[in-house]
């Protein structure tokens, strides 16, 4: 106040310049309403972003694990009370540590996913592996427990057998709900068994993992078990349909064991981080086909097609099934065992697994199921495959010497 | 608008969009904080600044100051980021609609597709942040997609920008 022509007095007030002052105020009160042009989206855009981030849950950023480094029991004590501290945030997460736990006989891994219960006597096995010197493994001298029924003793069921030269795992049927899973591992060796390994999953602070059951059979022989079947009687053919599915982990393939074999003294130390889904997952639908009549089919030409449904476009199907007559011939001019299976198969559009195969009619005579089609589309994300409360159903026609004998929906309804 | 000004905003849209690092340093050879300095020397330079244009200058030098410290200095912070990410669709909506204004007397069509290119980049924006907590591939290839669409309309229409100078 009291500036420029009329300046103050002191004891005095000057009501002069006030009103220049006023103006000035005024005009700063109305910039002050001024906005950038256009303002009201992105004030919108910034207050949902807040008011979502503000309700939202906070994304949990993907924890390493940091393998410290064991030389002494005090050591692997640590260790352990370490892996404790740490969970498997996912079920395929807490697979893979079993599997790498198995895969490099590591005490700690299997800790981070034992179920808490037993943890305290895992720990004592641990230590006391240790201090034998004893394989994780197949301990030879480790105190036995007995069996649940009093039968016997046994090693506890920490870890499965040790398996030479492990080629892959493949993981089948994984399912879980928000508090316990399964899955099914099958371990293919250079050797003559494909072992098979039963695990059962529960979500206490993180997901743990429970060895449930193992047993051999022997290479070639083994069939996962189904999640989803159905079966109907064609006239004199029974059809059946299996639908599991197939996982794996990429960074458990053969050389990636090595590679992780070569470096594994110089792991301690180092932060790791695991993966949280299976690197890919199948969708797997096999369909089988019995012939169970009494007419003898030798000589005649068997041509069996499998679709998604009857109105299915099969067009390209059927142009394919003209190959089957180079197979024929090639039968005739002995090119082929008499005792092999003549199958063409192919997928069109999206229906993978659906497709035909041509069987020679005295195969067919042996009664026994013999694969139609049998395939899976692959997915990256985790729950796009089969579940257990899914629909599965394929509509199969089958010819006999070109002419359409059977045909009927399969599913896994009641009929 | 003024030609240094120009220059400023087409190399601060460099800086701030391209991203290339050298693996072995995960050091940014294009930093985005000196993208920050030019949005803000690109306000500075004009003989003449509006309101707006003054509000959002100390805006740019928060940025700066922000992607400086993570520049030097790897570290995570989701409120940090959340904060950034609001203050950076603020300041570059509002400098793009201040630049706007600025051609649109000479270049009334550059001006329009300007605003255009504003709105698409908050809802693009939008759009990343919705997607980002569910990790789908699909709806992360399309966020993408939309940022790099966008990003390069806005550089295409700058460039179709002339200068002041050239207008008399």
């Amino acid at each position: 106040m009291g500036e420029g022509r009329h300046p103050v007095k002191i004891g005095t007030s000057n009501m002069a310049s006030s009103y220049r002052n006023m103006k000035t105020r005024i005009r700063r009160i109305r910039d002050f309403q001024k906005v950038p042009g256009r303002i009201g989206l992105v004030t919108l855009c910034i207050t949902l972003m807040m008011a979502l981030a503000c309700i939202g849950n906070p994304a949990k950023a993907e924890e390493g694990f940091t393998m410290p480094s064991i030389e002494t029991s005090g050591d692997m004590e640590m260790a352990l009370l370490h892996a404790r501290c740490w969970h498997a945030c996912t079920p395929e997460q807490a697979v893979y540590l079993f599997l790498r736990a198995f895969e490099q006989k590591n005490a700690v891994y299997r800790m981070i996913i034992m179920p808490g219960e037993d943890i305290s006597g895992y720990e004592e096995y641990v230590l006391a592996c240790m201090e034998n010197g004893e394989d994780i493994l197949e301990p030879g001298s480790i105190r036995k427990v007995p069996w649940e029924d009093g039968s016997g003793e046994r090693i506890p069921p920490y870890f499965p057998k040790a398996i030479l030269r492990v080629i892959k795992y493949d993981i089948y049927n994984l399912q879980y709900s928000d508090t316990e899973g399964s899955a099914t591992v099958c371990v293919t060796s250079q050797g003559i068994n494909t072992t098979e390994w039963k695990l059962s999953l529960v979500k206490e602070d993180g997901w743990k993992v429970r060895l449930a059951g193992e047993s051999q059979t022997r290479e070639g022989q083994y069939g996962p078990e189904s999640m989803l079947s159905a079966s109907a009687r064609l006239g004199d053919f029974q059809v059946e349909v299996k639908g599991y599915n197939s996982g794996y982990f990429a960074e458990l393939n053969a050389m990636a064991g090595i590679i992780r074999s070569s470096i594994q003294s110089e792991a301690a130390g180092q932060e790791e981080t695991f993966p949280v889904q299976l690197s890919q997952e199948y969708k797997i639908q096999d369909a089988y086909v019995t012939y169970l009549g009494e007419e003898d089919l030798t000589g005649h030409r068997i041509k069996v097609l499998v679709t998604p449904r009857e109105d299915a476009d099969n067009e390209w199907v059927m142009e394919q099934l003209e190959q089957e007559k180079q197979l024929e011939e090639a039968y005739v001019q002995g090119y082929r065992p008499p005792w092999s299976l003549d199958t063409g198969t192919s997928s069109y559009g999206s229906s993978n697994g659906c497709g035909f195969s041509v069987f020679n009619g005295r195969e067919m005579m042996a009664g026994e199921p013999r694969l139609v089609n049998g395939g899976g589309e692959g997915f990256i994300q985790p729950g796009m495959c089969w579940k257990a409360d899914d629909k599965m159903s394929i509509y199969v026609r089958i010819f006999v010497d070109g002419t359409l004998r059977e045909e009927g929906e399969v599913w896994n309804g009641q009929h | 608008m003024e030609r240094t000004a120009l220059k400023c905003l087409k190399w601060g849209l460099l800086f701030a969009c391209v991203d290339i690092r050298i693996d072995s340093a995960n050091i940014e050879i294009l930093p985005t904080f000196v993208g920050m300095m030019l949005f803000y020397a690109s306000i500075q330079v004009h003989s003449h600044r509006t309101q707006a244009e003054e509000r959002i200058k100390p805006l740019f030098l928060i940025l700066a100051a922000d992607h400086f410290l993570h520049w030097i200095w790897e570290y995570e912070n989701g409120v940090e980021g959340l904060l950034r990410a609001v203050i950076y669709v603020y300041a570059i909506y509002v400098l793009t609609g201040e630049t706007a204004g600025r051609v649109r007397e000479y270049q009334p069509d550059q001006a329009g597709r300007l605003e255009s290119v504003r709105v698409a980049m908050v809802l693009v924006h939008m759009f990343s942040f919705l997607v980002s907590s569910y990790g789908n591939v699909v709806l992360n290839f399309l966020a993408i997609f939309a940022a790099v669409g966008v990003w390069g309309t806005f550089a295409v229409v700058l460039w179709g920008i002339r200068p002041e100078e050239t207008m008399e």
